[in-house]
C-alpha cells in the first residue's frame, strides 16, 4: 500500500562543497603547470641568455672559459650582421637566439653554406630549418629531458640534457637524404658542401645552471671547438631597421609647384571596431535589448506553478514472464532436448484426454490408440511422441512440426468406432 | 517574478530604438521603465500567504465514476487577490482542471470545483495548492514558497473502490441460489442436507425422505423436509505477494482475484453465511471480520481498495495459523493466489495439512491465457522454445494442482474473464452438495 504522502518526499541536496573543491582544485593544477612551464622555459629574449659575457644562471661565460682555456678565439657580436661578415672559412658561428635574425642576416649564413664553417643554432625557427631539409617533431616540451646519444662520430656521445624540441627530416626537400639527426632526434645535422648546420633541441647545456650535470660540459665543448675561430651572435633582439636616407629633393622644387598636401584619415588605433560602425547603433542596441528580452522570457518561462507531482505507481511484472525468461535461457543453452521433452509432455497430456486414455497408460497402449485413430504407421507415431530424438535445434523444429501434425490428425479424426 | 507583460513592453521599446537619436540610453530608459514598473506591480500585489483553505466533497468513489471535491479559498488579506491557483492532485486522481483563475475582494471566498476521475484503484492525495498572486497591472507576481504552500495545503485523500465489475454475475447467481434453496419451485422442493420441518407425503417425493417414525405417530405418511445449510462461514484470503503484481490482461492479478473476492462474498452474504477476507503477503494487510448483513461488501471494499502488489515472497504459513485462530468453526477458505510451483511447494504444501483436515480449501488461480498463446506459438526456433517454456509452466501447474488435491484441496485454474464466475460456480455447487 503506498499511502505515504508524495509531497514529503525532499529533493535531494547538492553536494556543493565537494564539487567546488574539486573545481579549485583543477584550477590550481592548472595554474601551477603554466607557472613551472613558465619558469622551466629558456627565455632567448633576455640579454644574459647564453651570453659568454654573463655569469648569471642563464648565460654561459662557464662554457666562453672553457673554449678559452682550450685556445679558441671568441669573437662575441652583438651586431649580427657584423658577426656573419667576420665569419668565414676556418670558424665556427653559435646562434644561440636565431630567431632574431633579420633577412639580411639570413642572407649572409645562406653564403656561409660554402665555406669550411660549422653553424650552430639553438632551436632555430622554421623558416631557418627548411633549406636544411628538417622540421619540428611536434612541440616542444616543457622541461628538458636527457637523452643518450645514439650516434657515433657526427655528435658527441654521453648523455645530455636536449630534449626539448625534436627534429624529423622534411620529406619534401631535397636535402633530407643527408640530414642526420642524433640525441632521439633532438639535434640534427646537415652537412651542406664543407659547411655543417647543427640544430640543437635544447640551450640548456651551453647555459651556466645546467653546464655541470651529466655530459651538458662535454657536449657543448666538442660541438663547439670544431674550429680555432668561434662567432658567437650574442643577439636578443630584432635589429632596428636603418633610418631613412634624407629624401632627394624634389624635382619640381624648382619649378615652384608644390602639391597641396592632402590629409590622409588614419584610423585612431584604440578606436571602434569597424564591424560596429558598419551598422547602426540602434541595430546594436537593439540586440543588446533582444538578449535581455530572451532573459526576461526565460524568467517567466520559468516559474511554474508549483512543483510537479509524484505518482507512486505500483509494481507490475509483464504477462507471462517466467514463460519467456525461460525460453530465452533454452535458446541461450541449445536445451533441445529439454525444449522436446516438454513438448511431447504438453500433446501428451491433450492426446491422452481425446483419445481416453488415463495418465497411467503405458506408451505402447498410447501409440496403438493413437495409430488407430489416426491411421498413422505405429513406429511412425513411436517416433514422433517418444523415441525420435533431437541432434540439433533443425530437429527440435522438425520433431514439433510433426508434433502438430500428429495432434491436428487426432483431433480432426472421427472418434473410435463411428468410423465403422 | 514578472509576467509576459514586461517582456511584451521590452519588444514595443525595441521597436522603438531606431526614432531615438541615442539608442542606447533609450534601451537604458526601457530597461529602468520596466524594472520600476516591476517593482511598484510586487510591492502592491496582495500577499499569497495570506489566505485560508479548506476542502470539502467525496471522499470515497468507485474505479470509473467520478467524484467532486471543492476547495474552498478565502482571502484573508487586506488587498484584493487577483491570481492564479493551481490545485494539483497526483496524475492518477484524474483532475478534470488544476489551474483557476481567481479575482478575491478581501473577506470573501472563492469556490474551486475539481472533477476527478480516477484511473486507478487506491487512495489517491491532494499534493499541494500553489497561489500566485498578481500586482495591478499584472506585470509582477508573487507566489506562494514550498514550505508555506505545504502548510496552506488542505489535505484531502479520495478512497478509490474496486469497480465490482463481476456484479453482473450477482443476479444469475444469486437466482441460482434461489433454486438450491428452494425458495424458487423446482421440482418441488430444496435441495440440502439440512433438516428443515416436516410435512405431509406427497406423490413424487423421494422415498428416501420419508420419516418413518413420525408417520407411525400421524394418520399419513411425513416426509422429511431438508434445506440448504445456513450460517456456514467462507474465508476468503487474497495473496498480495509478488505473483499478483503479474499483468493478465491489462491489469494485475490482484485486481481479478479481489473481483471475485467481492462476487463470492456478495452471493454468500446473500445466501445467509459468514464473509470474511484476509489479504496477506509477509504481514495482514487488510482484514474483514463479515457478519451476514448488508454492510459487509461495502466494508470489504473499503478495506480492498488499497492493497498493493507487494514484491515478496507469500507467507503460507502466516495465512494458515491466521485462518486457523479466526475460525473455530468448519469453513470454506477460498486461497485466490496462483499456481506457482516455488511459492505453493516450499510454503503453502507443508503448511496445508493443518488447514486442510479443519477447513474445506479450495485453491483459486486467475490463469495468463498469454501462456495459452504462447503455446500455440510456431514459426522459427525462438517460438517453438517459447512453446516449449509454455508447456514446461502447464506441465509444472498441472503438478502442483495434483499435489494439492491429495490434500483434498480443490483447484481452479481459469482466466480472468471466467474467474470470478467460476469460483462462485463452485461455491454453489458445494453449497447444493451440503459439502459446506
Amino acid at each position: 500500500m503506498t499511502t505515504t504522502d508524495s509531497t514529503t518526499h525532499r529533493r535531494p541536496s547538492f553536494h556543493g562543497r565537494r564539487f567546488w573543491w574539486s573545481v579549485l582544485a583543477g584550477v590550481i593544477l592548472i595554474v601551477a603547470t603554466f607557472i613551472a612551464a613558465w619558469w622551466e622555459a629558456p627565455a632567448p629574449s633576455a640579454d644574459d641568455y647564453l651570453s659568454p659575457n654573463s655569469s648569471r644562471e642563464i648565460g654561459s661565460s662557464i662554457l666562453a672559459e672553457e673554449l678559452s682555456a682550450e685556445g679558441i678565439e671568441i669573437r662575441r657580436y652583438t651586431d649580427a650582421n657584423e658577426g656573419l661578415r667576420a665569419a668565414g672559412n676556418g670558424s665556427t658561428v653559435f646562434l644561440p637566439a636565431p630567431d632574431y635574425l633579420t633577412p639580411e642576416d639570413l642572407h649572409l649564413l645562406d653564403s656561409l653554406q660554402y665555406s669550411d664553417t660549422t653553424i650552430v643554432m639553438v632551436q632555430p625557427p622554421q623558416s631557418m630549418m627548411v633549406p636544411l631539409g628538417v622540421r619540428t617533431d611536434g612541440g616542444a616540451r616543457i622541461a628538458t629531458k636527457t637523452v643518450q646519444s645514439d650516434c657515433e662520430g657526427i655528435a658527441p656521445a654521453g648523455a645530455v640534457q636536449v630534449g626539448r624540441q625534436a627534429y624529423q627530416p622534411d620529406t619534401a626537400s631535397p636535402y633530407a637524404d643527408s640530414l642526420r639527426l642524433c640525441y632521439d632526434g633532438y639535434l640534427a645535422v646537415q652537412r651542406v658542401g664543407a659547411a655543417v648546420n647543427i640544430a640543437v633541441g635544447s640551450g640548456d647545456p651551453f647555459g651556466n645552471r645546467r653546464i655541470d650535470e651529466v655530459d651538458n660540459r662535454r657536449f657543448a665543448v666538442e660541438l663547439l671547438n670544431d674550429h680555432d675561430r668561434l662567432i658567437w651572435i650574442d643577439v636578443h633582439a630584432l635589429a632596428k631597421p636603418p633610418e631613412p636616407t634624407a629624401p632627394s629633393p624634389s624635382p619640381w622644387e624648382d619649378s615652384g609647384y608644390s602639391p597641396e598636401p592632402v590629409e590622409i584619415p588614419y584610423p585612431d588605433s584604440f578606436g571602434t571596431n569597424p564591424l560596429y560602425d558598419a551598422l547602426p547603433s540602434w541595430m546594436w542596441a537593439g540586440l543588446v535589448g533582444l538578449l535581455i528580452m530572451m532573459v526576461l522570457a526565460a524568467l517567466w518561462r520559468g516559474r511554474r506553478l508549483g512543483p510537479p507531482v509524484v505518482e507512486p505507481l505500483p509494481v507490475s511484472v509483464r504477462a507471462a514472464e517466467t514463460v519467456h525468461g525461460r525460453a530465452m535461457l533454452y535458446r541461450r543453452a541449445g536445451a533441445y532436448p529439454q525444449a522436446l521433452r516438454a513438448l511431447r509432455a504438453g500433446a501428451l497430456h491433450r492426446i491422452r484426454a481425446v483419445v481416453g486414455l488415463s495418465s497411467r497408460t503405458r506408451e505402447g497402449d498410447v501409440v496403438a490408440a493413437v495409430s488407430v485413430r489416426t491411421g498413422w504407421p505405429k513406429d511412425r507415431v513411436a517416433a514422433v511422441l517418444f523415441t525420435a530424438q533431437a541432434a540439433d535445434e533443425r530437429d527440435l523444429l522438425e520433431l514439433s512440426a510433426m508434433l502438430d501434425r500428429l495432434l491436428a490428425a487426432i483431433e480432426d479424426a472421427e472418434p473410435q468406432g463411428r468410423a465403422e | 517574478m514578472i509576467t509576459w507583460r514586461p517582456v511584451a513592453l521590452l519588444g514595443v521599446g525595441l521597436v522603438t530604438l531606431p526614432l531615438w537619436p541615442a539608442p542606447w540610453f533609450g534601451l537604458l530608459f526601457w530597461l529602468i521603465l520596466i524594472a520600476v514598473l516591476c517593482v511598484v506591480d510586487l510591492l502592491l500585489a496582495a500577499d499569497p500567504n495570506r489566505i485560508s483553505m479548506e476542502r470539502s466533497g467525496d471522499s470515497v468513489v468507485q474505479l470509473g465514476k467520478s467524484a467532486t471535491v471543492v476547495l474552498n479559498v478565502t482571502n484573508t488579506g487586506a488587498k484584493p487577490l487577483r491570481g492564479m491557483i493551481r490545485d494539483a492532485w497526483t496524475p492518477s486522481a484524474g483532475a478534470d482542471n488544476e489551474h483557476y483563475s481567481v479575482n478575491l475582494a478581501p473577506g470573501t471566498i472563492a469556490r474551486l470545483t475539481t472533477r476527478l476521475t480516477p484511473t486507478r484503484r487506491g487512495d489517491r492525495h491532494a499534493a499541494r495548492v500553489t497561489v500566485r498572486s498578481f500586482g495591478p497591472l499584472r506585470f509582477a507576481d508573487r507566489q506562494t514558497r514550498h514550505g508555506a504552500s505545504r502548510r496552506l495545503t488542505p489535505q484531502w485523500r479520495i478512497r478509490v473502490l474496486p469497480p465490482f465489475h463481476s456484479r453482473r454475475h450477482l443476479n444469475e447467481k444469486v437466482a441460482r441460489l434461489r433454486v438450491i434453496e428452494g425458495t424458487v419451485s423446482m421440482r418441488g422442493r430444496g435441495q440440502g442436507t439440512e433438516f428443515d420441518a416436516l410435512r405431509e407425503y406427497v406423490p413424487g417425493d423421494d422415498v428416501r425422505s420419508i420419516d418413518w417414525r413420525a408417520s407411525a405417530r400421524s394418520s399419513s405418511i411425513v416426509v422429511k423436509n431438508w434445506r440448504v445449510e445456513r450460517d456456514r462461514r467462507i474465508v476468503s484470503v487474497i495473496d498480495t505477494g509478488r505473483t499478483s503484481a503479474v499483468r493478465i490482461g491489462d491489469e494485475p492479478r490482484l485486481d481479478a482475484q479481489i473481483e471475485a473476492c467481492l462476487l463470492l462474498s456478495a452471493v454468500a452474504s446473500l445466501a445467509g453465511d459468514q464473509v470474511d477476507a484476509l489479504a496477506v503477503d509477509t504481514e495482514i494487510r487488510a482484514a474483514v471480520t463479515g457478519g451476514t448483513d448488508r454492510t459487509v461488501i461495502p466494508r470489504l471494499m473499503q478495506a480492498t481498495a488499497p492493497l498493493e502488489p507487494s514484491l515478496v515472497e507469500t507467507d503460507f504459513g502466516l495465512v494458515v495459523s491466521e485462518v486457523l485462530r479466526r475460525e473455530a468453526k468448519q469453513a470454506l477458505v477460498v486461497l485466490f493466489t496462483s499456481l506457482e510451483p516455488g511459492v505453493i511447494a516450499e510454503s503453502l504444501l507443508p503448511s496445508l495439512p493443518s488447514l486442510a483436515t479443519r477447513h474445506r480449501v479450495v485453491v483459486a488461480a486467475v490463469s495468463d491465457p498469454e501462456v495459452e498463446r504462447l503455446r500455440h506459438s510456431r514459426g522459427n526456433l525462438q517460438d517453438v522454445y517459447r512453446a516449449a517454456a509454455a508447456e514446461q509452466a502447464l506441465v509444472e501447474r498441472r503438478k502442483v494442482a495434483a499435489a494439492l488435491a491429495r490434500y483434498g484441496v480443490e483447484v481452479i485454474d481459469e482466466p480472468a474473464t471466467t474467474f470470478a464466475s467460476t469460483v462462485v460456480d463452485r461455491y454453489l455447487m458445494l453449497k447444493a452438495t451440503g459439502r459446506l
